[in-house]
């Protein structure tokens, strides 16, 4: 279905306003970045504004505008609020923000917090399923960018993600955290207005009586209570949230830069505050049927919603609430990754002696290597966002009881967490291929969490945490 | 068995109220940080 709304040159126009404003912003930022922690942790003094907009925004994700309305209209009403409940990751989380920042005051990443507690072996298995999320991530973010502009404009797929992903990775390096951070609070601001006046003028143009009415004729298993699949996803989206928050270093590394104090408060106020954001997205693509769209790409639902209901304009606006997001999750994920690769990988298993000085640098230039690499993954545009997305739902959901047990509890040894990473994941992966996406994350949780639960039973580690307190180098 | 009508545009309402209210204490918290200099 050709659906364009915008020409191909308002796109143009637009990318090109975005990119020098973000890329500037990001420069104008980058210029107070002295040193590492600077770059990587934004000073590690982080106030409440700031800090509460960057995880609501980095939460936001074009999956929460784009695969909230594609799952809600696959799924119905469970859909929609089992996206949105989602929002427990950030709620959970904001006690263990507080904890992890207690613990290790000096700390980098998350990697810096497995390696200390539970030795090598749980480590490089948490770091491959952590790389495996991240890029994951940044792969569907990617193609996100490129479909959007594909879908609205008509721009080539490769050429708009080429364009966004630039863009993105250009102010990251310029800016580190610090412009990661403020870009996002401005984003946070542009995508809830942008939500709110598309939820609006759905409600009032088509109105919820007319949309129940039309899918309760044509399409009531989109207003079924009792629809077994959509309620499994329910509860693996619960479980897939909470397991994308626990284990991510982009939720670490926030952790670790927000002013002592500020952690636990930001995550439970970017929480509630997400958790009606997916109800609004979801149900403008309720209305999809009764408007007579049904896109070819349901991923697409959403944007073409609106783009229906509010015209030409609407559908520059569109654009921008959908660029916006994007943008918000993608320059957090480049950054939170960068601190990975240099700080666990470079100086934990090439570089044990690098220098301070010698990691910023090379910090930027990772960042610079994953664009390329997420680049290159996306060319071939293999799947939709919302599969791919739940497809790591088998890796990370095997790391929320290690990570829960292991901030919490002294006993937890490191033998038991690297079987439940990695027969977490089996498992997940195995439910994932024989029932179906919307078991993965369920399936890989449970695993973990028998694995975790004899581990505890049978072998007491009586772990120092004292030791995470001046971050242990590898030996 | 399927949702109500009501149950869905309290469900729709409640959540655009809640929308509503995030960029005004977003920006009330910035002017907050701003004004006692911790912002960063």
């Amino acid at each position: 279905m050709d659906y364009n709304p915008i020409s191909i040159n308002t796109a143009l126009i637009l990318l090109v306003i975005f990119g020098i404003v973000w890329i500037f912003f990001g420069w104008w930022l980058g210029r107070k970045n002295k040193t590492l922690d600077d770059f990587m942790l934004a000073g590690r003094n982080v106030g409440l504004a700031f800090a509460g907009a960057t995880a609501m925004a980095t939460w936001i994700t074009s999956n929460t505008t784009l695969v909230a309305p594609q799952l809600t209209y696959e799924l119905g009403i469970w859909g929609m609020v089992g996206y949105s409940l989602a929002a427990l990751g950030l709620i959970l989380f904001a006690p263990m923000a507080k904890r992890i920042k207690e613990l290790m005051p000096e700390g980098y990443t998350c990697g810096d917090f497995i390696r200390v507690r539970y030795g090598k072996p749980a480590w490089i298995a948490f770091l491959i399923v952590s790389f495996c999320y991240a890029m994951g991530w940044l792969v569907s973010l990617g193609m996100a960018g490129g479909v959007l502009l594909d879908t609205l404009s008509g721009l080539n797929y490769k050429v708009g993600m080429t364009v966004i992903l630039a863009i993105c990775v250009s102010y990251t390096l310029l800016g580190g955290l610090r412009a990661v951070i403020a870009t996002d609070y401005v984003q946070t601001i542009i995508i809830i207005v942008g939500v709110l006046i598309i939820g609006f003028v759905c409600y009032q143009s088509v109105g919820l009586e007319s949309v129940y009415e039309f899918n309760k004729e044509k399409h009531p298993e989109l207003l079924s209570l009792l629809f077994p699949a959509a309620m499994m996803f329910l509860f693996n989206n619960i479980f897939f949230g909470i397991g994308e928050i626990f284990h991510s270093n982009v939720w670490w590394s926030r952790a670790l830069a927000f002013r002592p104090g500020i952690g636990k408060k930001a995550y439970l106020l970017s929480g509630f505050l997400w958790l009606p954001i997916p109800i609004v997205t979801g149900f403008v693509a309720l209305a999809a049927p009764s408007l007579g769209l049904y896109p070819d790409s349901s991923d697409m639902v959403g944007p073409m919603v609106a783009a229906k209901l509010l015209g030409d304009i609407g559908a520059i606006f569109v654009f921008i609430v959908v660029f916006s997001a994007l943008a918000s999750s993608l320059d957090s994920l480049l950054a939170a990754t960068s601190d990975l690769v240099t700080r666990d990988i470079y100086n934990g298993l090439i570089d044990k002696a690098a220098s301070k000085e010698k990691l910023h640098k090379l910090s930027k230039l990772v960042i610079l290597g994953l664009g390329v690499v997420t680049w290159i993954l996306c060319l071939p545009k293999i799947t939709t966002l919302g599969a791919l997305l739940n497809f790591t739902g088998a890796f990370v959901a095997s790391t929320i009881w290690p990570i829960v047990l292991g901030l919490y509890q002294r006993r937890m040894s490191g033998n038991f967490v690297t079987a439940a990473f990695v027969l977490g994941t089996t498992c997940g992966l195995i439910g994932y291929h024989m029932i179906g996406f919307y078991v993965a994350a369920l399936f890989s949780c449970i695993t973990s969490f028998v694995i975790c639960m004899v581990g505890l039973i049978v072998k007491d580690d009586k772990f120092d945490w004292q030791r995470l307190k001046h971050m242990e180098k590898m030996q | 068995m399927i949702i109500s009508l009501e149950a869905l545009e309290t469900l729709v309402l409640v959540a655009m109220g809640v929308t509503c209210l995030s960029p005004i204490i977003l920006i009330i918290l910035l002017i907050r940080d701003w004004l006692k200099e911790e912002l960063w």
